[in-house]
């Protein structure tokens, strides 16, 4: 297995590094950290572990995750693994790089302070590529729209848990149409529907963390 | 209140909660907010008389009746404008207990703690034809609640001896409420209520809720099995992948509320409903956002899908909180009524 392959087996198995006891079967083996800062030395493009390593790796995450072959217990620990090798990466990626598919803002709206599943997506957007700007739990409208007046090529994620609190998805969206922000949204959460965000203007319906990957990529036209 | 109100009549609730009557469809709620409650009745139902007087007009056949007990986990307040209740949650990240250290220092509840006074009063309160059911749950949510969601995860490899540890002690509290509940004669259904399952499918692996979570299940099926009482299971999401040990291991006799973004009604009544009475099923969302005559509409659907099987009881998709239209809810609840009988 090259090294770029033990990375990506890594980030799949959720095998942060040699303290880490998940997987049981890799405790005190190398991980994700010690994988990645090993590339790094023997002067590996850090562009390939991200493309070769990282985001494939969470590609495939997903794709068990969506099967239910593992459960978010298991999705965490290969974001945490994916984290520690995109961190040390990170200083040598240059900024505005092509590597970086676009931005996306992303919160939970305001009376919610769900964010397990918000969180979900950040990991899993941020391991396929994207650059996160996570504006938090119980977030009222007008932050949305000071983000998206900042960035106004961003893509912007709201989550909800109920359905009453989904009913303030619809503000944010009034509101940044209401100031000439087009910034492509979708939406996602237990309670809220295809059906439901078309109604409310939103671009976008993810069910779980990796349909938001997909819906990211489908506004930017990447394939998926 | 309805021109086609029943009579309660416990005994038929008990046997549609066991499959076995095919007469006329109950009604059930696992929770009506006390907003909703006070809407309809015109004045606050807070003790247990007026318990009884609220769900018998309505249409019910029970009661519903928790211990007492307080379990602080680490809660934030959020506003709504929405609604006039601000509403509390867990945190998702950090809990009060987070490592074996806050484990020892943590003020963890006593069985005598536990108050059944509510419960007693039930019993002697309680006319013949209505029944007690004997509520509680949350073993596996107040476990995640009170250490995070996150660092639960963690931990559930890290030290599942710390995990282990946590079950029970919130597991013995909550089996201690079951056991004292199942000797009361006038308890004649347990009820437990843990959310282990997303709309997708379940938060955690089918072997952790079986090693973990499922023993207490099952002791609490023995418990109602030993009384020949229905025993309901509420979680919400999906819950294909543990079907066959709730129904063959554990022996839920009920299953509640079949969230319709998680498990259609229909084929669910396929594939177990010669096993399971179905409970629940009318989407909170619809009953927030449709008209009452969509809700009549939906109703008669899912009142189709039980005719000539019986083997459910018809209620919400999860409660019904105070954000729920008033005459939606009464628009359910009149359909079933009027239109639920064969």
């Amino acid at each position: 297995m090259t090294i770029l392959e033990s990375i990506k087996h890594c980030v799949v198995q959720g095998h942060i590094d040699t303290t880490s006891k998940f997987p049981k079967n890799m405790d005190g083996q190398k991980g994700v950290r010690e994988l990645t800062q090993q590339a790094i030395t023997e002067g590996i493009n850090v562009e390939d572990i991200l493309t070769q390593g990282l985001i494939p790796a969470m590609t495939i995450v997903g794709q068990h995750y969506e099967n239910n072959e593992i459960f978010v217990p298991e999705m965490l620990f290969s974001a945490k693994a994916m984290k520690s090798g995109l961190e040390l990466i990170k200083p040598f990626l240059l900024e505005g790089s092509d590597l970086i598919l676009g931005k996306v803002i992303i919160g939970t709206v305001q009376g919610d302070l769900h964010d397990i599943g918000k969180n979900l997506v950040c990991m899993m957007l941020e391991g396929a590529g994207f650059e996160i700007e996570d504006l938090g739990i119980n977030i009222p409208a007008p932050k949305f729209l000071e983000a998206a007046k900042n960035n106004p090529e961003a893509l912007i994620g709201i989550s909800a848990l109920l359905t009453v609190t989904m009913k303030n998805m619809k503000g944010v969206i009034e509101l940044l149409r209401a100031n000439d922000l087009n910034n492509k949204v979708f939406i996602g959460g237990a309670s809220v529907t295809p059906a439901f965000a078309k109604e409310i203007g939103a671009e976008g319906y993810a069910k779980n963390a990796n349909q938001a990957v997909k819906e990211a990529k489908r506004f930017l036209e990447i394939e998926a | 209140m309805f021109s086609h109100l029943r009579k309660p009549n416990f005994e038929h609730f008990q046997q549609t909660l066991f499959n076995k009557t095919n007469d006329y469809i109950p009604l059930i709620e696992l929770g009506i907010h006390p907003d909703m409650r006070k809407a309809i009745m015109g004045k606050p139902v807070t003790n247990v008389k007026d318990e009884i007087a609220f769900m018998r007009s309505l249409g019910y056949d029970f009661i519903k009746v928790q211990p007492g007990i307080h379990i602080e986990t680490n809660r934030s307040i959020a506003k709504n404008a929405n609604v006039a209740t601000d509403r509390s949650w867990s945190s998702e990240h950090d809990g009060v207990v987070t490592d074996w250290e806050s484990f020892e220092k943590y003020n963890w509840a006593k069985i005598s703690d536990l108050d059944y006074s509510r419960l007693e009063e039930a019993g002697k309160l309680i006319p013949d034809d209505m029944g007690i059911v004997g509520q509680y749950g949350d073993i596996y949510t107040t476990v995640w609640e009170m250490m995070g969601f996150e660092n639960f995860s963690m931990k559930m490899y890290e030290d599942p001896e710390l995990i282990k540890a946590m079950f029970d002690k919130i597991g013995g509290l909550v089996m201690s409420m079951f056991e004292t509940m199942a000797s009361m004669d006038h308890v004649k259904v347990l009820w437990y209520s843990d959310d282990i399952a997303y709309s997708s499918g379940l938060m955690v692996s089918p072997d952790f809720v079986r090693e973990y979570l499922f023993p207490y299940l099952k002791r609490i099926g023995e418990l109602a099995k030993k009384r020949n009482i229905p025993f309901i299971y509420h979680s919400d999401g999906v819950l294909y992948d543990v079907m066959p040990y709730l129904i063959d291991d554990i022996g839920i006799t009920s299953l509640h509320p079949v969230e319709p973004l998680s498990m259609d009604m229909a084929e669910l009544k396929d594939r177990v409903g010669d096993k399971l009475c179905l409970c629940g099923g009318i989407d909170v969302d619809q009953l927030c956002r449709a008209t009452p005559d969509e809700i009549r509409v939906l109703t008669r659907k899912f009142i189709e899908i039980a005719r000539g099987r019986g083997g459910w009881c018809a209620g919400s998709s999860n409660s019904i909180p105070e954000y729920v239209k008033t005459e939606n809810y009464l628009a359910m609840i009149e359909t079933v009524l009027k239109e639920g009988n064969w």
